[in-house]
């Protein structure tokens, strides 16, 4: 559920892309400029094998470090560092006095691992005052600060305030190695920042043609959390340079960020641009560890470690790979080689803490990212992982406290500055503790709330541990949000979350029944749901698969009430059809990397058919020993194998026939179009379509419907009953259920309606006015007992409106159910203006319960606000007499 | 701060025991404009003298209501709404009034702010809140409810603030324009149930303005709409409205009622209470324990909570006692 990335500009990135810069800064001279211009050309519009070769043809009449620096430019983009590294010999064996190439020599050494060397090559290109020896003194800082040597390196970067300061005719290439300094200065001085900007944007003015400081802008955007800027960036850059891979993959990086699919797609362009771009690798095995694909993620680790052993972009990759596949010995050895590189490397473990969090390791999270902050003390990121992980576990002083140390080193967080405006809210919040739980809520809906919130955690908890035979650890915190945008980010840092709930484990996040319009969603079925995400992450330390803690939590809301959880529709039935159905391999790819709109949402069915059918064939134990072998580090093929005794494969055979068993006569129905853009069929056409094919779900459903709008009662109930019978699952936009109900109800067949809603509301656990009905409709037949039971649960669709309180008391103060009368006494108090009635109603309640002690008190505290009460004064009285009749 | 408050309310109280004041209620609907709206402000002004009538106890020589149209009710419309008939019944009844009566005056129509002078649209010339200012002012005497529930009249708070005055809008400046919900509800207040929230069997201004209050952001959130309206009461005499009085504003409005005499309401006349001395006794005394009730709410703060719950019980129990032999008399 949890989405984050860091965007920190990787050494051998900044490396990379510089030589361009000085290059076309440099003076033009030389009979072949016709070909170098040509190469040139190519090479900064992307052609880059065209480039190579124009630049090789020009090199035998002119030598200049001009067009090797273009010539490595061109390979250095393309992978090609060993023939880069060549192209410096060739050049340095014809002008063994020149060092203009040695800061590339460097450039390439570092990006390929031979720090040594490639310090000796930037010191080489200082001490002779090479024309770039600006931009070696950047390396050269940049790999002092990846040695671990940071105050060294601070002292470094600090020396391009006064070159700045000193010089009012900087070229493009100098600005911008002053602006990458600012960024990492920014550590120390958030103002610094911007003073990276503004030399940027000065590099660019100075040098329109040079693509590097729109690069290095968009990635700066982007580690601040600015999506759309850098995305204008990137796209900037790209419309100069379509192939640039650094482009390329600050686009990737955003479109990860937006949580946008597209994001892999790019990142594999740029490998295609430069196999060897080490960064890319790595972002496509952290892909992969993101879809739980822990052995495709090793090998691309290790592929982008085969270019660079020490890159500081794979190292964490490789070493989360192996942790998450349950190698902590591997772990070790990666983390040390880490260490080796850069013995104070924060960026290493707040790197695991991330991948952590989107692996739902939120203990582990915290502990990696204090491992940072304490080698880095400004490690800035490090403190806003410490912080938002210990908020996730429930610690909100501690967490509290660290996010604002981070938010003071980097104010420009804005993920930190909003949870820590959220956190400002939280005064204005109640605890209310019961067994198990601390619920917090805003204070204005947590009398209300609180009671109802209690009652369904502590029901789903009971229920829950004793089937899954565990006991998830308690307190368990379940914070409330009134308003959507504070849930969200509490738990992204972020507006904008789709989700309604979200499981940390011992923390649970919701929206209230506020945030949403009545309708939308079922308040107590998330919450069961989040609960259950707390047993199968309970049960396997965090390792469950993200669609297998899906699929069971939607299972277990369908097991809790009729009508909850996800229902077969039409959505699912025309990806089944159309089989866009994924493999339980894959089945994870449909909630994190979702292909078309609606996957999601069928990710969570299919999910839980999986579940289902798991429970079907081989019963609840094995659901249980899944989730035990998940929790001692078996891969899903392993867990398959083990417990179930197939292959995925073979699992996958059986779910077909399962699906098709219980889908391919209903899906049959639905006469399914052509997957195109064809406009919906007309009235007219359905019409037809109705008359000549019984079996036509929509055309019979929605001709139906129609005709029922047109006062043609009979024809509208011979097709919406046809339709019914066709997909009787179907309780979405206009389906039959209400309307039917409508005609029987118009007719005075009060029976027959409440059988209609009671079948829809059996299915949909959303639709408040339908449950409202109903329960007024088994008032109406006097079957109070029915209509109490719908009347609850329309309240867990929306708990706020007073009358439903008011008539569910009354209907259980008729069937006896005196504590139930009390819960809904209570809840009156929270929503009504006349206080006192509500207080001498609840005890009232707590009198017929038999409770005249609770009785007396809420009755005092009825007349300490109308001491005129009559009613109030009468019961008083008669509880006086009571108390005086017990003591006697 | 909290004592004074509290004070007044309990000397308040005591002051409608001693005499019988009169409330003189003042209805007056303005220009409709469209059938929908002239029939809508009809309605809720025949409830609002309905309820005066038969709830309150408000004699009926005391209703004075005045309409667009005089033929929408004949027997119960006094005259056409225009500002002359408005001025004429006002120097009527100021001839009538005693010191210490009510003058209840509540204005049901559209309303409008230009050259920032706030306006109740009638039949005619309008009439400003200047206007009224200079209407009410001879009634110096009595205790003036003024409410007027129109659109853009929230400026009428700061022009009629005054000793002795609650005035309550139903908007709180006049840039709210649009329609307004808020005379509704605050004539519901009266003619329904539940805005006696103090179980007195009487509707203060208070409660019906917080009736209205939360009924009218209940509409808007149901409506899923923007509230465009946000009514404002003073009766502390400042000028400066509260949209939720609290501390400092609302005292005089939790003990104005429609009606002078409490006793009314308990189903007793004056003539009752003064033939039977016991009766006369039991009514004195449950409003001392009622006063009591209220002085010992004032201390809670500075009370252990068991010995104040303790008390509290005490005095409830003899409340109870009192109020069923007062019962026992009416039954």
């Amino acid at each position: 559920m949890i989405g984050s990335a860091r965007f920190s500009l990787p050494a051998a990135g900044y490396l990379r892309v510089f030589g361009v810069v000085l290059l076309l800064s440099l003076v033009f001279v030389g009979a072949a400029g016709a070909s170098l211009q040509d190469a040139e050309l190519a090479l900064s519009e992307g052609r880059y094998d065209e480039a190579i070769a124009a630049f090789e043809a020009a090199s035998v009449s002119m030598p200049t470090p001009r067009l090797y620096h273009g010539w490595i430019e061109a390979l250095r983009l393309t992978g090609k560092n060993d023939d880069a590294l060549a192209c410096v010999d060739a050049f340095v064996a014809k002008e063994p006095a020149s060092v203009e190439l040695e800061n590339v020599r460097g450039e390439v050494l570092y990006e390929t691992g031979h720090i040594d060397e490639a310090r000796t090559a930037f010191e080489k290109a200082i001490a002779a005052g090479a024309r770039d020896h600006l931009t070696a003194e950047l390396n050269l800082a940049i790999l002092y600060r990846e040695q671990g040597d940071l105050d060294e390196a601070l002292s470094r970067f600090d020396a391009f305030i006064d070159v700045y300061n000193g010089n009012s005719s900087l070229r493009a290439d100098e600005l911008l190695a002053v602006g990458v300094a600012c960024w990492y200065l920014g550590a120390t001085n958030p103002q610094l920042f911007k003073d990276a900007l503004k030399a940027l944007d000065e590099a660019k003015a100075a040098d329109p043609s040079s693509i590097e400081p729109t690069i290095f802008a968009g990635s700066l955007f982007l580690e601040k959390y600015n999506s759309p800027d850098a995305s204008s960036s990137f796209d900037e850059a790209l419309s100069m340079n379509p192939n640039h891979p650094e482009a390329l993959f600050g686009m990737a990086q955003v479109k990860a960020f937006d949580g946008s699919p597209e994001a892999l797609t790019l990142a594999e362009k740029v490998l295609e641009v430069n196999p060897n771009h080490v960064a890319a690798r790595a972002f496509v095995a952290e892909q992969h560890l993101g879809l739980e694909d822990y052995g495709s993620a090793r090998s691309e680790a290790e592929k982008a470690l085969e270019v660079n052993p020490l890159s500081p972009d794979a190292l964490p990759i490789l070493a989360a790979a192996e942790l998450l596949s349950g190698n902590e010995a591997g772990f070790r050895v990666v983390e040390a080689r880490a260490l080796e590189r850069n013995p104070r490397d924060a960026d290493f473990y707040n790197k695991l803490s991330e991948i952590a969090v989107n692996n739902r390791l939120y203990e582990r999270a915290a502990d990696f990212a204090k491992k940072a902050v304490e080698l880095d003390e400004r490690s800035w990121w490090g403190y806003g992982l410490l912080g938002v992980n210990q908020l996730r576990l429930g610690n909100i002083e501690e967490g509290t406290k660290n996010l604002e140390l981070s938010f003071k080193g980097d104010p420009y967080h804005i993920w930190n500055k909003n949870t820590l405006d959220l956190l400002d809210t939280f005064v204005d919040y109640e605890t209310t503790l019961t067994e198990r739980f601390e619920i917090f809520i805003e204070r204005q809906e947590s009398d209300l709330l609180s009671v109802h919130y209690a009652n369904v955690a502590e029901e789903a908890y009971q229920k829950l541990s004793e089937l899954y035979q565990y006991e998830p650890p308690t307190p368990i915190r379940i914070e409330v949000f009134r308003s959507h945008g504070d849930f969200s980010v509490r738990t992204l840092g972020l507006p904008g979350l789709g989700a309604l709930g979200v499981c940390f484990g011992r923390v649970i996040a919701v929206d209230s029944p506020s945030a949403r319009q009545k309708g939308q969603f079922n308040w107590a079925s998330t919450l069961w749901h989040e609960l259950a995400h707390s047993v199968t992450l309970g049960m396997t330390d965090h390792k469950v698969p993200r669609w297998f803690s899906e699929g069971l939590s939607v299972l277990e809301e369908r097991r809790a009430r009729p009508g909850w959880g996800d229902d077969v529709n039409l959505g699912f039935l025309a990806a089944y059809q159309r089989e866009r159905l994924l493999k339980i391999a894959e089945l994870n790819n449909g909630f994190m990397r979702p292909t078309y709109p609606q996957q999601i949402g069928i990710s969570y069915y299919q999910a839980s058919l999986v579940a289902e059918l798991i429970e079907r064939d081989f019963e609840f134990q094995a659901i249980r020993d899944m989730l035990a072998a998940y929790r001692d580090d078996l891969s899903t093929p392993e867990v398959f194998e083990k417990v179930l005794g197939l292959t995925l494969d073979a699992f996958d055979t059986r779910f077909d026939e399962y699906l098709a068993e219980r889908f391919d006569a209903i899906a049959a129905t639905l006469r399914l179009p052509p997957e195109d853009d064809r406009a919906p069929d007309s009235v007219e056409e359905l019409a037809t379509r109705a008359e000549e094919d019984a079996f036509d779900f929509i055309a019979q459903l929605e001709t139906g419907r129609r005709a029922l709008e047109e006062g043609d009662i009979e024809k509208a109930e011979k097709l919406l009953e046809r339709a019914k019978k066709l997909f009787p699952q179907y309780a979405g936009e206009g389906n039959a259920y209400l309307a039917l109900a409508k005609i029987h109800e118009d007719r005075g067949d009060i029976r027959r309606a409440a059988q209609e809603l009671a079948t829809f509301v059996d299915i949909n656990e959303n639709h408040y006015d339908a449950h409202v009905m109903l329960a007024g409709l088994y008032v109406d037949l006097d079957e109070k007992a029915k209509a109490a039971e719908i009347l609850k649960r329309a309240l867990y669709i929306y708990p706020f409106e007073l009358e439903d309180h008011r008539k569910l008391a009354e209907l259980y103060r008729a069937t006896g159910r005196k504590d139930e009368v009390i819960v809904e006494r209570r809840a009156l108090l929270a929503l009504t203006t006349d206080r006192a009635q509500a207080l001498y109603e609840l005890a009232l309640a707590y009198h017929e319960a038999g409770d005249d002690s609770r009785a007396r008190l809420e009755l005092l505290r009825a007349l300490e606000l109308a001491p005129a009460f009559k009613d109030g004064l009468a019961l008083l009285l008669k509880l006086s007499r009571s108390k005086k009749g017990d003591g006697a | 701060m909290i004592a004074r408050a509290f004070a007044v309310v309990l000397i308040s109280t005591l002051a409608a025991v001693a005499t019988a004041n009169q409330t003189y209620l003042v209805i007056i609907s303005g220009l409709g404009g469209e059938d929908r709206y002239r029939e809508r402000f009809h309605q809720w002004s025949l409830a609002m003298r309905e309820a005066a009538l038969t709830d309150a106890a408000v004699p009926e020589d005391n209703i004075f209501y005045l309409a667009e149209k005089v033929e929408l009710s004949p027997e119960l419309v006094h005259a056409k709404s225009t500002k002359d008939n408005v001025i004429a019944l006002f120097e009527k009844i100021q001839k009538k009034v005693r010191p210490g009566d009510q003058l209840y005056v509540l204005l049901i129509g559209h309303g409008s702010f230009r050259s920032e002078q706030s306006r109740f649209n009638l039949p005619g010339p309008d009439l400003t809140a200047e206007d009224f200012d200079a209407i009410l002012a001879p009634f110096g005497e009595q205790q003036i409810v003024f409410v007027n529930t129109s659109s853009a009249s929230g400026n009428f708070v700061r022009i009629l603030s005054g000793p002795n005055r609650i005035v309550a809008t139903a908007t709180k400046s006049g840039y709210e324009r649009n329609e307004s919900q808020f005379g509704k509800y605050f004539v519901e207040a009266y003619s329904g149930d539940g805005a006696d929230t103090d179980k007195n069997e009487r509707v203060s201004v208070l409660e019906a303005y917080t009736y209205a209050r939360i009924r009218v952001k209940g509409y808007y959130d149901e409506e899923n709409l923007l509230q465009t309206e946000h009514s404002m009461l003073d009766d502390n005499g400042d000028g400066e409205g509260s949209h939720e009085p609290s501390e400092n504003e609302g005292n005089l409005a939790s003990t104005a009622y429609l009606m002078g005499d409490a006793a009314v309401a308990e189903g007793f006349g004056e003539a009752d209470i003064a033939a039977d001395p016991e009766l006369a006794a039991l009514v004195e005394k449950r409003r001392e324990l009622e006063g009591r009730v209220v002085a010992l709410r004032q201390q809670k703060d500075s009370m252990p909570e068991d010995l104040y719950m303790q008390e509290l019980e005490q005095v409830l129990l003899e409340l109870a006692r009192v109020t069923a032999s007062i019962e026992e008399k009416r039954q």
